[in-house]
């Protein structure tokens, strides 16, 4: 089990290597020269010169881009803000939080509301609550986000003051936002759990559950929902990954100061040190939370985990079982 | 007795039928189609230019005159909302359409060869995958720069890794098929049995693929605007409109509220259309 683990550490950071160079060559090769943004269009040659010489920017790419990673491995360094000077890790863990708290918030609603309607669903399969539940799934993910934050605003803060407007000063705040989000993956996660619900309902351990006369609640908490955790998982996970992602949009409605927002006002005022750390941060915490999710599978599927113990003994590659289930 | 003649219908017949025996479907074709048509009627509906301001009538809320009221600039909301819907709906079918062209090559080649070249692709398109798509579409547009060409490209680079992949998987399961090995064994060339033989049996996962990822091409670019990377104004789009409208909505939500309601309907419809379609052209896949 520790050597999986391991092993899938380790092919974490070749994929996260080509992330950082796919986002420096992205940025180096953006328009606009960042000298002439940040001093003025009145400064001299020299002192565009000089400003470039200070930050490395006149040297050739590939040391550019060397000095950047190697700042990065050996001393968590991800450079200077153009804009303010200060050092990229120290804004990036300043943020950090806020949108890591607001992903938290929002997968909790998505997985209570998500699982509980997808049962729902599963276990009423074709009648009219099927059938709603199937159109407002699919009404929620057709919504746009940032309208939905919108609309929030209006009905519940602007209309009935039951909560701020917007901002990040305790947990009243947190509550729109993450509603917003929340409410837009609800639907990613009922899907999932109904189609995977309705996958273990017709098995045979459930007739034969039924036939013994065990009590309906035990069976569809028990017996199916605990054999169809694996795509629950996997759409939960994604759905945490997203909203880590996603809060770009849902910061920028409720001006909240997390990781998002930070990189869209790096974007704006060009500070690419700040965009390419934002970017990679993000990233990193995308790619750590499949991978969490990944080994979540062994621990709630005992098949899984059997699995990965016999295949590091017989040093094969990867389990073919868990390698379908990521896929599925 | 005669028996009675069995009726023959193609298969597209046969997809129709099934397809409009759904309210739903039918129901999500209605709306895209309204939609669609008064977006391209846009010069002849329009009650005014998108453009033309009348500074005696700003913020007029919702009225006979103006049936989606008027801007800050008193520009009438509904014209604009018809004009926006142009370049909304042309970014989201451009960048649908191209990405499902680039993702299906990509995908169709690295399942067809498979082992070394299909590492390699896969592999490639893996790099684009470890960011989600918003993410991606963000760090192109901020590349390329706004406007309505950054949109396109950034919406569809973000999402060719996607349809490579939902292909890929299907013609995966079909490329060892005795039709496959029968054309092969003719000596057809890779690219005809790619194109006729292996593509066309693929193809109903690919059109409900392309049908819902034009909405959400939509949504992405309407994202893009209003983070302020994409369609810049005074060029109307719908995320855009949401977008410069946001300043207004304490006093004046109405503003915020149409376009917004204008991409859920087109998105909506679309996932109505691309759900109807799924089933219609494989029953089997009903669950």
């Amino acid at each position: 089990m520790l050597r999986y683990i391991i092993k899938r550490i380790l092919t974490l950071i070749p994929v996260l290597f080509c992330v950082a160079f796919l986002i420096f060559t992205m940025m180096y090769m953006s328009r606009g020269d960042p000298a002439t943004i940040m001093l003025g269009d009145q400064a001299t040659e020299e002192q565009l010169a000089e400003w470039r010489a200070v930050r490395g920017l006149d040297k050739p790419f590939w040391e550019q881009f060397g000095s950047y990673i190697w700042g990065i491995i050996t001393r968590g360094d991800f450079g200077i803000s153009y804009k303010t000077g200060q050092h990229v890790t120290q804004s990036l863990l300043e943020r950090f939080p806020t949108t890591f708290v607001l992903a938290v918030a929002t997968c909790a609603i998505a997985t209570v509301f998500g699982v509980l309607l997808g049962i729902l669903a599963a276990n009423r399969q074709g009648t009219w609550v099927d059938n709603l539940l199937r159109v407002l799934g699919m009404a929620g993910v057709s919504i746009p986000i940032f309208w939905l934050g919108l609309l929030m605003i209006i009905w519940f803060a602007v209309d009935r003051h039951w909560f701020p407007v917007s901002g990040w000063y305790g947990p009243r705040y947190i509550v729109l936002p993450a509603l917003t989000m929340g409410l837009t993956f609800t639907a990613n996660i009922m899907r999932t759990t109904r189609s995977s619900m309705l996958d273990c309902i017709r098995q045979d351990y459930v007739i034969t559950a039924r036939a013994k006369g065990q009590k309906e609640s035990v069976i569809t908490w028990h017996h199916v929902l605990r054999n169809a955790l694996i795509p629950i998982i996997t759409a939960v996970g994604n759905v945490f990954g997203i909203s880590l992602c996603g809060a770009v949009i849902t910061e920028q409605v409720f001006s909240i100061p997390g990781l998002g927002s930070l990189m869209i006002n790096a974007i704006n005022t060009r500070d690419y040190p700040l965009v390419r750390g934002s970017v990679l941060l993000l990233a990193a915490s995308f790619a750590v939370v499949n991978l969490l999710v990944d080994l979540l599978y062994a621990f709630v599927d005992p098949r899984i985990k059997a699995q990965f113990v016999g295949s590091a003994r017989r040093k094969k590659k990867q389990p073919p079982q868990a390698k379908e289930a990521r896929q599925a | 007795m005669k028996n009675k003649e069995v009726k023959r219908r193609s298969m597209a017949g046969e997809v129709a039928v099934r397809y409009f025996r759904k309210p739903m479907a039918v129901l999500g074709l209605v709306i895209l189609l309204v939609i669609v048509v008064m977006c391209l009627l846009a010069p002849v509906i329009a009650p005014y230019g998108y453009d033309a301001q009348d500074t005696t009538r700003k913020f007029t809320a919702p009225c006979a005159e103006f049936l989606c009221g008027t801007d800050n600039l008193g520009r009438d909301i509904f014209s604009r909302l018809l004009y926006g819907g142009r370049v909304s709906l042309m970014v989201g079918f451009v960048s649908a359409c191209v990405a499902a062209v680039f993702g299906v090559i990509f995908g169709a080649i690295a399942a067809f060869y498979g082992g070394k070249v299909d590492n390699l692709i896969m592999r490639f398109l893996d790099i684009f995958i470890a960011l989600p798509q918003m993410l991606l579409a963000i760090v192109i547009s901020t590349m390329i720069g706004p406007g309505v060409k950054g949109a396109i490209i950034a919406v569809t680079v973000a999402t060719i890794p996607r349809y490579a992949q939902a292909v890929r998987a299907p013609i995966l399961s079909i490329r060892n098929q005795e039709f496959v090995e029968a054309a092969a064994a003719i000596d057809a060339r890779d690219s005809r049995i790619i194109l006729r033989h292996i593509l066309p049996n693929v193809l109903s996962p690919i059109i409900v693929q392309v049908t819902m990822g034009v909405g959400s091409a939509i949504t992405m670019a309407a994202s893009l605007s209003f983070l302020g990377l994409g369609v810049q104004p005074p060029r109307p789009e719908w995320g855009q409109l949401i977008s410069s409208a946001r300043v207004y909505i304490l006093d004046h939500a109405y503003m915020v509220t149409y376009p917004g309601l204008a991409i859920a309907a087109v998105v909506l419809a679309l996932n109505l259309i691309g759900d109807g379609l799924r089933d219609a052209m494989d029953p089997r896949w009903k669950d």
